[in-house]
């Protein structure tokens, strides 16, 4: 009887900073810079503490575009750890890794298997009867169905398959190396460690076919727990797979119920709301937290004129509930309460306001007005969210601009601001 | 209307000038004239035409006032006047013949225009344009607030849309700056990325760095290669050289040991034993003689040694008599001293008797301490006696100086010392305490008088005042509040009313300027139409039902009368449509503004009523409860005085009081205290108290001195009495003590025989006491001196008898007898003490002898065989065998010796190889070769040190590449963080600037709807007039008042008028001053239009732009153009072309 345990890991994306998340007192810098290698760090430990037999990694150590080789000799010194502690790690390359220039120069520690790419390899672990087959990617945007070609199981083994894959496609993940479950299937593998998508998911137990998501959330994209698997073997046959928090930062999207509330009421929503999602998080982990107004209100243009004075309001009621309680944005997705239209501001003036939505030569006027700004921002800024009026912007939906603009106008027009 | 001709009769300097207007458009004309000619004088000549000559004129330099003539012919449509002015107080219009004329053709040409509207509006010269193009843009006078009207209103809205382009200009800006948070966040962005530029580890530099180290290292291999094989040959040629040295020893010593072939070989440990046994021999040998000749010497010292053995049998007793020889000497110098004191003892004995007269024995030293003691004791009671005298002599002269002292009888002064203390109670000041209780009660009855007086035109006294009904506190803030509220009722309405009549006022003003133009009310069209219905009710009777007319003709005539007036004034109020309108808004306003006046005076005067009831009620309560007749804000002051009143009531009463009881008090004790005095007293004037007090104090005081003195006379006799028992009693006690003691003397004198008088005692007592230590020390002193004596004389029996025994001749001298007797036996006892010495050395010597003996014979047995085995017959020849068996072992020893020394030099090679190596070796040129070598051996070492430095280095660049790892992932961290930022800034920034161009453009939409028609055509004209550098007008409203400004040709850029030139402000002017004449023509005041030289700050094109503008103005009415400047007529010329104007020239 041969029993044995490994951890299956993928997407550790190494060095990747976190995004979104704007500096303001109070926010732990160096948690943040050092988020991922900490998640790493955690995850070499636990292989460590629990004595694992060998490590997979499915794919997506580095980032593409990240050239610090200082990133590569830190994974390379962590694995030196593993081979010291007598654990191999079978590594594959995922899209990423076969950007990343540091992939082709780390000097890896000789626990380290890499898998070739240009053919399926397989590696084997004789003293517990183990076979790891996997195949790297070549280029970052492989299209090919590579699980087809991976070889045959080695027999009295286990069977383990590792592959960078989003199968048939999973939502935000681009679709390479595709494949379907079938396919898996068809190997008759005991084990599919599969890498690519962030998010945990045990795909099919009969065989184990598992994404262990990423090891640290870096967006609001990847919210909640992260880490890998721990999975246990005994006679050839999976009895347990255990997915562990390697995380040190969590993401969260929290919705701010703001109906019939004015923009003077909402903090205290605000602080409701937190108060309450932070008491449920058991442990007091680090949250990062998108706080997302939405509901019915009478006056939402001052909800998206003050926008910047409630991210203050939700940053001062996060650090007063908790130290370690963050905020990455405040959204305003209130929705307008049909209301009579009782502006009296000059004679007709708000009717001019009202109209002007749809007025292209105000649109155009817009245009002129934002082109230099635009312009000047375009280097600096990421690619806007579907929200933003940045990306209406960009794509020339001024009645949308002019829309909140409007809102936010009559509301300040009206309040007395 | 225009001028066709103006004729400047007598005017000024002019006479008979005529100056003659062409008819048709454009009605331009240049009137040149050089400076002095007339300009100013012909415009003032129009003017004094139109309106009459003013009181004063000044063009009468020439001409007197009756003589001043003006003429002109008007034309207006087909109509032509032509008329002439004088000047006059009335009736000043002429015609050609001096005749008076009507001036209503005149006043209706003028459609209602007077002197200084014309001069205003149609008369400009620079100055005047100036002036009243400031009035307008600074909207000093009504055309001026017209212009401004459009933007009021929306100020809020301009200060909104100034805090939303301040918060957009926080946040991003054209021109970045540190205050934008944009740029900030930008900044960081920028500082960020550029430190995840500088701070990554490229991977080339990592794989640089490692193939450098491991290049390094293979040149420092190679170079350690070369230098290790130079290393060798410098160690080969070292090694012969080190070893050459001793191999040639070597050679030499094997060369040597040849000759020792027949020497036998004896072991080292051997050859030491046989040595050492030579040296024992040789040793004993040398002992043995030196012991024998010890002995030898011994034996004749002793011999020649003298012994005296009969002294040394008496040795101890000479040794005691020397002993006791020095405590004789001694004592016999004591003696000579004892012998003196013996002498001194006697005579002081013989005076001390002398002294006591006492020839036995002094009395013991017990008998004479109790007789000094009962001595002492006499001469005490002595003293005390005599002290007993003298106080008993001091009682008697006390007693006699008290039985002298008279004795007065005492007064009784019980009655006096009670009227005092009464009187001391009520205090030291009680009269002026008195003086100031009156006045403190005089001057409250005065404050009271005072405070009533303050209560007028209430009369009455403290008690009537305090008996007056109450009125509560709310009931005054009731009335009080009551009335003031409704005073300020009447007065706000009143000022709503009277306001509202100024307002309607100013619009009456406003719309009879209007009326007087071509508006037209709608009362006006009201009252035409129903004139006109009244016409036409008879004819539509007439028509529809046949009613006969009184006069068909004249009533069709009249209803089509009625029907021209009515079209007439419709048309009118069509054409003048806004003021029409503007006169019907503010008829209407006018009206309301009437109604508010009235109603709010009808308030007023409702509030008034309320206001004189409500006093009525209050001032019935006031009567009713006896007070005065007071407003409540006044009676809230009067209370405020009835309180002080009360209060100086209450003060005047509590001060009365107090004086009366304080007189009382003080007259009560006064009185007691002249009963108590009686006559002593006397009748004293005034009511004060303290002269009285003071009296009976002195005498109060006295009394009680008399008093104390009889007291303390009693105690002293009574005192001396005591005394005088006293000392009875210690003098009877005294005296018997002096009894006994005189017994117990003459008992202790029988005693010890002796005869003394107790009285002066103490003296012979001491010298009995001295005498009696003498006798005892004198006794002492003979005892000794007699030991002495005896002690000598055994000394010399003794020396005496020891010299007899050695039959030594007695000397004289006890002490020269004893040092000879020493002297022998020292001697005596030296001789046989060098004996004894001498005979233990000849034993001890003879005992080494046999001893040395016997080592000899051992060690000769020990050396025999080695003798016999190298065939020594002696010690010598054996010493010889031995060294020449050590010489041949020392050169086999060298021979090793040096082979040893060639294998540790020889790098551990075979002691064969090594001597190899010298073979065909040329030693001497050994040395060069090493220093060739040790030259290339410094350069390889050198080439392998900077081979090494050179790893090292590349080992330390790798090293330090790998350790700083984590600054590029931080900034990388920093600059997402920044970017984050942005996208938030970006956010706000995109949505306060759509706010911003939102609320700009609704602004200017609004104030577009809005704008003065007068202000667009201004900036019409203006645009002409600069050519179109500027393209209209514009007013700001944004800033604490409106201001007028000048937009640019681009369409963005405003000036400010303060920011034009001084042409272009005259132009602007200009501009602002045809737009207005533009609007007066069109309101139906169409007269000549008259510019005196203004174009004088325009150059040429913007001056023919202006006679473009005049050109078209005057094809609405006529201009006359007055200028000195021949080449603006050159332009007019050239612009309304030569033969479609006229050019008049004053002369």
């Amino acid at each position: 009887m041969t029993n044995f345990r490994f951890l299956h890991t993928a997407d550790i994306h190494l060095d990747s900073p976190l995004h979104g998340l704007s500096r303001y007192e109070g926010l732990p810098d160096a948690d943040i810079r050092g988020a991922t290698r900490a998640a790493f760090d955690n995850l070499v430990q636990r292989a460590i503490d629990e004595a694992v037999d060998f490590v997979v990694i499915a794919g997506d150590v580095f980032d593409g575009d990240w050239k610090d080789m200082g990133t590569g000799l830190y994974f390379a010194r962590a694995m030196g750890r593993l081979d010291q502690a007598g654990i191999p790690v079978f590594l594959l390359a995922g899209n990423h890794d076969a950007a990343s220039i540091i992939t082709r120069n780390v000097p890896w520690p000789p626990n380290v298997r890499l898998f070739g790419t240009k053919k399926p390899q397989t590696y084997r672990l004789p003293s517990i009867n183990v076979a790891v087959s996997g195949q790297s990617f070549a280029t970052s945007a492989v299209t090919d169905n590579l699980a087809l070609s991976y070889p045959d199981p080695v027999q009295h083994h286990f069977n383990i398959g590792v592959l960078h894959t989003a199968l048939a496609g999973r939502q935000g993940h681009a679709a390479y190396a595709p494949c379907s479950l079938d396919d898996l299937r068809s190997k008759r593998y005991d084990y599919w460690a599969l890498g690519h998508v962030h998010d945990y998911e045990l795909v099919c137990e009969a065989p184990h076919v598992v994404f262990p998501g990423n090891t640290q959330g870096r967006t609001i994209r990847e919210i909640g727990a992260k880490g890998a698997v721990l999975v246990t073997v005994e006679d050839l046959q999976v009895t347990s797979v255990e997915r562990i928090e390697l995380d040190v930062l969590r993401w969260a999207r929290i919705e701010v119920d703001c109906t019939d509330a004015t923009v003077g009421d909402v903090p205290s929503l605000m602080r409701a709301t937190l108060t309450a999602q932070w008491q449920g998080n058991v442990g007091g982990f680090p949250l990062v937290v998108r706080l997302s107004l939405v509901g019915e209100a009478e006056d939402v243009g001052a909800f998206h004129d003050r926008a910047g004075s409630l991210r203050d309001d939700a940053r001062a009621v996060a650090s007063a509930i908790s130290p370690d309680l963050f905020i990455e944005k405040v959204v305003v997705q209130v929705r307008a309460r049909p209301q009579a239209n009782d502006i009296v501001i000059g004679d007709d003036l708000a009717a001019l306001i009202d109209q002007s939505a749809s007025d292209p030569a105000l649109a155009a006027l817009l245009a002129e007005d934002l082109a230099p700004f635009l312009t000047a921002a375009q280097t600096a800024l990421g690619p806007p969210e579907d929200d933003d009026l940045r990306r209406s912007a960009s794509q020339g939906y001024w009645s949308a601009v002019l829309g909140t603009a409007t809102m936010a106008l009559r509301s300040r027009l009206m309040g007395g601001q | 209307m225009r001028f066709a001709s103006l004729s400047l009769e007598r005017y000024g300097h002019f006479t008979d000038c005529e100056l003659f207007f062409r008819a048709g458009a454009p009605d331009l004309h240049i009137i040149y004239g050089a400076n002095e000619a007339g300009k100013t004088t012909s415009m003032a000549a129009v003017s004094d035409l139109l309106f009459g000559f003013p009181a004063r004129s000044p063009y009468n330099f020439v001409y007197d006032y009756a003589l001043l003539r003006i003429g002109a012919v008007l034309q207006e449509g087909e109509r032509s006047l032509a008329c002439r002015r004088k000047k006059g107080m009335g009736a000043t219009l002429l015609d050609a013949d001096d005749r008076q004329i009507d001036e209503g053709a005149l006043l209706a040409m003028l459609r209602g225009q007077t002197r200084e509207t014309f001069c205003l509006a149609f008369s400009l010269n620079q100055e005047g344009l100036r002036d009243g193009g400031r009035a307008m843009v600074e909207a000093r006078n009504d055309l001026g607030r017209a212009l401004f009207a459009a933007g009021s209103g929306l100020t809020d809205v301009s200060d909104a849309l100034s805090k939303l382009e301040t918060e957009a200009d926080a946040i991003w800006g054209v021109r970045a700056a540190a205050r934008r948070s944009f740029t900030r966040a930008q900044r960081d962005l920028e500082t960020s990325s550029r430190a995840v530029r500088d701070q990554s580890l490229k991977p080339k530099t990592w794989i640089d760095a490692r193939n450098a180290v491991a290049a390094k290292l293979d040149a420092f291999s190679e170079a350690q290669r070369v230098r290790d094989a130079v290393l060798a040959e410098v160690s080969r040629i070292e090694r012969i050289r080190r070893i050459a040295p001793s191999v040639r020893l070597r050679a030499d010593h094997l060369a040597t040991l040849q000759a020792h072939s027949a020497t036998v070989d004896i072991l080292a440990n051997r050859e030491a034993a046989a040595v050492q046994a030579m040296a024992e021999a040789e040793a004993a040998g040398r002992a043995k003689a030196a012991a024998e000749r010890l002995v030898a010497e011994a034996g004749e010292r002793i011999a020649t040694l003298n012994s005296d053995p009969s002294i040394l049998e008496h040795a101890q007793r000479i040794d005691d008599l020397f002993a006791a020889a020095g405590a004789v000497a001694k004592a016999r110098r004591d003696k000579v001293r004892l012998d003196t004191e013996l002498a001194t003892g006697a005579g002081l004995i013989k005076r001390l008797r002398e002294e006591t007269a006492t020839t036995g024995k002094p009395p013991t030293r017990i008998a004479s301490s109790k007789l000094r003691e009962l001595a002492l004791q006499h001469a005490e009671t002595k003293s005390a006696l005599r002290q007993i005298e003298e106080s008993e002599d001091d009682l008697t002269q006390r007693r006699a100086l008290a039985a002298a002292t008279d004795e007065a009888p005492l007064r009784d002064l019980s009655a006096i010392v009670a009227a005092v203390d009464v009187a001391r109670a009520l205090g030291a000041d009680a009269d002026a305490r008195c003086v100031a209780a009156s006045r403190k009660a005089e001057l409250a009855a005065a404050a009271l008088e005072q405070a009533l007086a303050r209560l007028a035109p209430w009369t009455g006294d403290a008690g009537a005042l305090a008996a007056l009904a109450r009125i509560t506190q709310v009931e005054i803030d009731e009335a009080r509040t009551g009335l003031a509220d409704l005073a300020a009722e009447v007065a706000r309405e009143t000022g709503i009313a009277v306001r509202a009549r100024e307002e309607a006022a100013a619009l009456a003003l406003q719309i009879e300027q209007l009326s007087s133009g071509m508006a037209i009310s709608a009362d006006e069209i009201a009252a035409v139409r129903s004139e006109r219905s009244a016409r036409w009710q008879p004819l539509r009777e007439s028509v529809l039902s046949g009613a006969v007319l009184p006069s068909p003709d004249q009533s069709v005539a009249d209803f089509e009368a009625t029907i021209a007036q009515a079209d007439e004034r419709s048309d009118l109020r069509f054409a003048a449509a806004d003021e029409s309108s503007r006169l019907a808004d503010m008829t209407q306003r006018r009206a309301r503004l009437l109604l508010e006046a009235e109603q709010a005076e009808g308030r007023a005067t409702t509030a008034t009523s309320r206001g004189e009831a409500l006093r009525s009620a209050w001032t019935a309560t006031m009567t009713k409860a006896g007070y005065p007749a007071l407003e409540p804000a006044r009676f809230i002051g009067w209370l405020g005085d009835r309180d002080v009143a009360m209060a100086a009531a209450r003060d005047a009463t509590s001060s009365a009081d107090d004086a009366r009881t304080m007189i009382e008090r003080r007259d009560t004790v006064r009185a007691e205290l002249a009963a108590g005095l009686g006559a002593e007293g006397g009748i004293r004037p005034g009511a004060e108290l303290a002269p009285l007090l003071a009296i009976a104090e002195r005498i109060r005081s006295d009394g009680e001195k008399a008093v104390q003195q009889r007291r303390l006379t009693e105690a002293a006799a009574l005192q001396m009495e005591q005394d005088a028992e006293a000392l009875r009693r210690r003098r009877a006690r005294i005296e018997e003590v002096g009894k006994a003691r005189a017994n117990q003397w003459g008992q202790l004198l029988a005693e010890t025989g002796i005869s003394l008088d107790i009285e002066g005692a103490i003296a012979t007592i001491d010298a009995l006491d001295e005498l009696r230590i003498a006798i005892d020390a004198q006794a002492e002193l003979r005892a000794r001196v007699d030991g002495m004596v005896r002690d000598a004389a055994k000394h010399e029996s003794d020396v005496a008898l020891v010299a007899d025994a050695l039959g030594i001749v007695a000397m004289s001298d006890v002490d020269d007898h004893l040092t000879l007797l020493r002297d022998r036996l020292a001697a005596a006892r030296a001789a046989a003490s060098a004996t004894d010495a001498l005979k233990q050395t000849i034993a001890s010597r003879s005992g080494e002898i046999l001893a040395e003996t016997a080592k000899v014979d051992a060690a000769m047995d020990t050396l025999r065989p080695l003798m016999e085995e190298t065939g020594s017959h002696d010690l010598a020849e054996l010493g010889s065998a031995i060294e020449r068996s050590k010489s041949a072992r020392a050169l086999r020893e060298a021979v090793a010796a040096a082979e040893t020394a060639i294998k540790a030099a020889g790098d551990g090679k075979s002691l064969d190889d090594l001597l190899g190596s010298l073979a065909e070796v040329d030693v001497d040129g050994l040395a060069a070769r090493s220093q060739t070598l040790a030259a290339d051996l410094a350069d390889r070492n050198e080439d392998v040190a900077r081979a090494a430095a050179a790893h090292g280095d590349a080992k330390r660049v790798l090293a330090n590449l790998e350790t700083d790892v984590e600054s590029a992932a931080g900034a990388a961290s920093d600059a997402e963080q920044a970017r984050a930022e942005l996208s938030i800034l970006s956010e706000q920034y995109i949505l306060k600037r759509a706010q911003v161009v939102t609320l700009r453009w609704a602004i200017e939409q609004y104030r577009e709807r809005h704008q003065d028609p007068m202000l667009l055509r201004a900036g019409q004209i203006f645009q002409t007039l600069t050519n179109g550098r500027y393209v209209a007008l514009r007013i700001d409203n944004d800033g604490t008042s409106p201001r007028l400004l000048g937009l640019r040709d681009d369409g963005r850029t405003v000036i400010e008028i303060g920011a034009m030139s001084e042409g272009t402000t005259d132009q602007l002017f200009l501009a602002l001053r045809l737009a207005a004449v533009e609007q007066s023509i069109a309101a139906g005041v169409r007269l000549p239009f008259l510019a005196d030289d203004l174009f004088v700050n325009f150059d040429d094109e913007r001056a023919e732009a202006g006679f473009r503008v005049l050109a078209e103005l005057s094809r609405a009415t006529q201009v006359l153009f007055f200028t000195h400047h021949l080449h603006l007529a050159a332009i007019a010329r050239s612009v309304v072309g030569a033969g479609a104007h006229s050019e008049c020239l004053l002369t």
